[in-house]
């Protein structure tokens, strides 16, 4: 079955404006497809090789509106997996400084986050890391505080 | 980071109530000089104008422009709902809302009037509330001065 789509017209008509909702026309040219499975996730179904990240904003643009948040999962009609590792990619985009026009003036840039970042993964947002600089605990080793309270066993 | 997320997911939480709420926050009657509601109540699509009208007539809505003239016409003719607005401008919108959302009428409300569509978003922060509370309740210690 057609779904009827509306649309608000606005009409002008010297110093009066006229707001209704009228329907839109269908195309003549209108191919009616055999009922598919209404549940499909367009990313699933390309199987796209490469994983997608940060840095593929002309994907990622397409799920996006223009002042830069994320369209819902009814629109974008992608699997919550594939939603979410979406949002994910847009945030890391926003942070590492890739969509310029797109800053909203809510973004907290203040101080360390004023410089843009940059992740290896999707799910790096989640991992903390951990500095390992390889001279620390060598040089703790070598001290060792409790050495006085060190009493050897006597042999019996 | 979370202020960032919840920024972005904002798109997503594209629920339509807390849209109308977001757009009455940003309704301004500065340049609107009388408003008209008018509409048969017996017609089975008054949901809209129903729901702005009472959003309208709101104490902190109305105290943006007490000059404006807020009135109304019940009619019997089986029509469709509509409410007319004049500006200072001088121009005159005839906005007819039977099968919109109260959400879509309050944001071409607010963009026709030459408005922001949208307002702050979120809570107010803990020290606005606690000043409007106190004031509320009269303990304000600038008022009394």
């Amino acid at each position: 079955m057609a779904v009827k789509a509306k649309r608000v017209e606005e009409r002008v008509d010297g110093n009066v404006t006229y707001v209704s909702l009228e329907d839109v026309p269908e195309p003549s040219n209108v191919k009616y497809f055999k009922k598919q499975n209404e549940k499909m996730c367009t990313l699933c179904t390309c199987d796209v090789p490469v994983e997608i990240t940060y840095r593929d904003i002309l994907i990622l643009e397409q799920f996006m509106r223009e002042d830069g948040t994320v369209l819902p999962k009814k629109l974008t009609g992608l699997c919550k997996k594939q939603q979410m590792h979406i949002e994910r990619c847009i945030m890391q985009a926003h942070w590492s400084g890739l969509f310029p026009d797109k800053t909203r003036p809510d973004f907290d840039r203040a101080g360390y986050k004023r410089f843009n970042r940059h992740w290896k993964d999707d799910l790096d947002i989640y991992k903390l890391k951990l500095k390992e600089e390889p001279g620390i605990w060598y040089y703790i080793k070598r001290y060792n505080p409790k050495a006085k309270e060190y009493v050897p066993r006597k042999k019996e | 980071m979370c202020r960032m997320w919840e920024a972005i997911r904002a798109g997503v939480k594209w629920n339509l109530n807390t849209r109308l709420a977001n757009a009455t926050r940003a309704v301004d009657l500065k340049p609107v000089k009388s408003i008209k509601f008018s509409l048969d109540p017996f017609h089975h699509d008054n949901y809209g104008i129903r729901t702005v009208w009472f959003l309208i007539r709101r104490q902190k809505i109305l105290s943006t422009n007490p000059d404006v003239n807020i009135e109304s016409e019940i009619r019997y003719d089986r029509e469709p709902p509509y409410f007319t607005t004049e500006l200072n401008d001088g121009r005159q919108i005839v906005f007819k809302t039977s099968g919109m959302h109260p959400a879509d009428i309050m944001m071409r409300f607010n963009r026709l009037c030459g408005n922001p569509e949208w307002g702050k978003y979120g809570k107010k922060p803990p020290e606005k509330a606690k000043e409007a509370d106190l004031k509320a309740k009269g303990k304000d210690k600038k008022a009394r001065k």
